[in-house]
């Protein structure tokens, strides 16, 4: 009963934070220098046709009758045309998302099993090689560049080795035949997804496994582990049963905290491998002045973070009964 | 043979600088249903002891020499495998920190049947909580708690429940470390009787570390004295609480708050409460000796030998006759 009142309260929190971004943004794009109209008025236009199509965008009318019809748009989903495609924003994003949330869920589920595994070995096996050892490489992974292990990647194992198509998520090809069935294609999409995937996974599961060791390190210290102990359980379950879940907290913290991050550098990520996701849009659309659809890429890439941090407030919830209860 | 046989055991932990010794040459038996207690102050020794009987030393702790025989078996002789078997199972151990002794995120129900059944794969679930149901009767707390979570628990309940799980698989042996530190007088003081009355009922042998020796006093039939790694004084408690020999053993009783609030002030001479010095412990001599208003050129310069005052009651102390 409280763990539904609790996930109640933070879905109405996190909503007033998105009405704040939602009012930010707003206020950022009409500070922001750049004349909207300028890029839709022909130079051949003459004043009066320039004045009208500022009228018909309703940018004549007071900010805070612009701001109502914003937030009106919002909640009825008409984000308006995209300059540069011609086309409603709401369907590009709608093409876009699902991209970039399948190649970011799919890395920070591998990256986070994968660190939390390894994280929890190394710790307890403290300052024997296979720990100094998986330690040092998870820094270097750390330290990564991102941008640079991406082409490094691309150079290797497209380039050189051919092993990967060198960008994009699908093959054309496959995708015109008509004989293709479900399977086919989703293998095209993961046989593109696997370099991004890579890059992603060797950028973060470097933190997830610093963090998991501290904190079994921590967590190993605890009375309750000597009490398991005492009882005669195995090593074993003393790790995985008692150590572990415990541990597993102040990871999953740092999932959400991350999250945002991780988005910023899927930009840089899907740019890289040319991506069509949400994050390469943005760049797109803030280079070429496309006000609407840039706008909606910002709402919508802080909803899916605002989302993600809802989720993972659920999983510490279950994971910790001392919130829960 | 008694069930427990500790001799010349000698424990040191491992730092960067030294080889610190933490307990020096302890030597004691304790048979079936009966009681000792280790007193004395913080960091004389006395939990090293006791985590050294079940082997859960922390990692840079080690057994220098000695013996440990339980019922025949050479604890620390054996191997891993056989000594997780006979952990819980013959030698259960109340905690000093029950607050954190429950795994914050399992419920306390669960802890005690993964004990339970641990040692006894063949139990069903449900005789297994039938178990824990009586368990609770025993320690007085209602049996609609036993699947609450540790921080649902007031800090009495927390320790009775530790109490309920140190006896779920019928113990020879009970180590209890601190078990009432924590916990305010009254709760103190029934907690103290439920762990007197089950001892006695269930004939368990029961080792009591505490650093307040009159709780040790109301608890137990033996009292050992613990003072900088070494027992300094042991022996029957009316004997050690009556007429105590040690010098040391005299200035804990003085500092000992009595029921009027007042120091009752035992040994005129030594009144000055213990403390551990700074100077660094010399292997051989007297550990008291910086101290000891009594000490003559004799401490100083040779090692105090063991003395019987009774058969039962003996000191290590170079001044007593």
């Amino acid at each position: 009963m409280h763990f539904r009142k609790l996930i109640f309260r933070r879905i109405i929190e996190v909503m007033a934070i998105f009405f704040l971004i939602l009012t930010g943004l707003f206020l950022l794009f009409h500070l922001s220098p750049g004349d909207p109209v300028s890029r839709m008025v022909q130079p051949g236009m003459s004043a009066e046709d320039a004045s009208m199509l500022i009228s018909q965008l309703g940018l004549d009318q007071p900010l805070w009758l612009q701001y109502l019809y914003y937030v009106k748009n919002f909640f009825t989903g008409n984000f308006g045309i995209s300059f540069h495609y011609g086309q409603p924003v709401i369907h590009i994003i709608g093409r876009r998302l699902p991209n970039t949330i399948l190649l970011f869920t799919t890395s920070v589920i591998l990256s986070a099993a994968a660190g939390v595994f390894w994280g929890k070995l190394v710790a307890w096996y403290k300052g024997r090689p296979i720990d100094t050892w998986v330690t040092i490489l998870a820094l270097v992974c750390h330290t990564l560049f991102l941008p640079w292990i991406a082409l490094l990647f691309i150079w290797i194992f497209a380039y050189h080795v051919g092993w990967f198509p060198l960008n994009g998520m699908i093959t054309p090809e496959v995708w015109i035949n008509p004989s293709a069935g479900f399977l086919t294609k989703a293998a095209d999409i993961g046989h593109h997804m696997l370099l991004p995937l890579l890059t992603l996974f060797i950028i973060h599961v470097g933190s997830y496994l610093l963090i998991m060791r501290s904190s079994m390190l921590e967590t190993l210290k605890e009375d309750y582990i000597l009490t398991a102990r005492a009882k005669g359980l195995s090593e074993k379950r003393v790790r995985n049963r008692h150590a572990a879940p415990n541990a597993y907290l102040p990871v999953v913290t740092s999932i959400g905290l991350s999250l945002a991050f991780s988005i910023n550098g899927g930009a840089l990520t899907e740019t890289v491998f040319s991506w069509p996701g949400i994050g390469r849009e943005l760049i797109f659309a803030v280079s070429n002045n496309d006000y609407p659809l840039a706008l909606a890429c910002f709402l919508f890439i802080s909803l899916v973070v605002l989302v993600a941090n809802v989720i993972v407030d659920v999983l510490y919830a279950y994971l910790d009964p001392r919130i829960r209860y | 043979m008694a069930l427990l046989e500790v001799e010349n055991l000698t424990i040191a932990y491992k730092t960067r600088r030294e080889t610190a010794i933490a307990a020096d040459r302890v030597n004691f038996s304790l048979e079936r249903g009966r009681s000792v207690g280790i007193v004395g102050e913080s960091g004389c020794g006395k939990t090293t002891l006791g985590m050294a009987l079940l082997r859960l030393l922390p990692s840079n702790g080690f057994v220098k020499k000695g013996r440990v025989t339980f019922d025949g078996m050479d604890l620390l002789s054996l191997p891993d495998t056989r000594m997780q078997r006979v952990r819980w199972k013959r030698i259960a151990m109340i905690f000093q920190a029950a607050m954190n002794a429950w795994n914050p995120v399992q419920r306390i129900g669960d802890q005690i049947l993964e004990a339970i059944r641990t040692h006894d794969p063949k139990i069903t679930k449900a005789e297994a909580v039938k178990q824990v149901e009586q368990l609770y009767e025993l320690v007085e707390i209602p049996a609609d708690r036993i699947f609450d979570f540790p921080h649902q628990y007031s800090g009495g309940m927390k320790q009775r429940a530790i109490i309920a799980m140190a006896l779920a698989c019928s113990p020879d042996l009970i180590i209890a470390d601190e078990p009432t530190t924590a916990l305010d007088v009254i709760v103190q003081d029934q907690i103290l009787q439920k762990i007197k009355a089950i001892q006695k009922e269930k004939n368990i042998a029961l080792i009591f570390i505490s650093h307040d020796i009159g709780v040790v006093a109301g608890v137990c039939h033996e009292i050992m004295v613990m003072y900088r790694g070494k027992i300094v004084e042991a022996g029957r408690r009316e004997e050690v609480f009556e007429v105590p020999v040690h010098p040391y053993t005299r200035a804990l009783l003085s500092s000992y708050l009595t029921i009027d609030g007042v120091f009752e002030i035992r040994d005129k001479q030594s009144p000055a409460p213990p403390c551990t010095p700074a100077e660094p412990l010399s292997k051989e001599l007297c550990g008291y000796v910086h101290l000891c208003p009594h000490a003559s050129e004799a401490c100083r310069s040779r090692p105090p030998q063991w003395r019987e005052i009774t058969p039962t009651h003996k000191v290590l102390c170079s001044l007593c006759r």
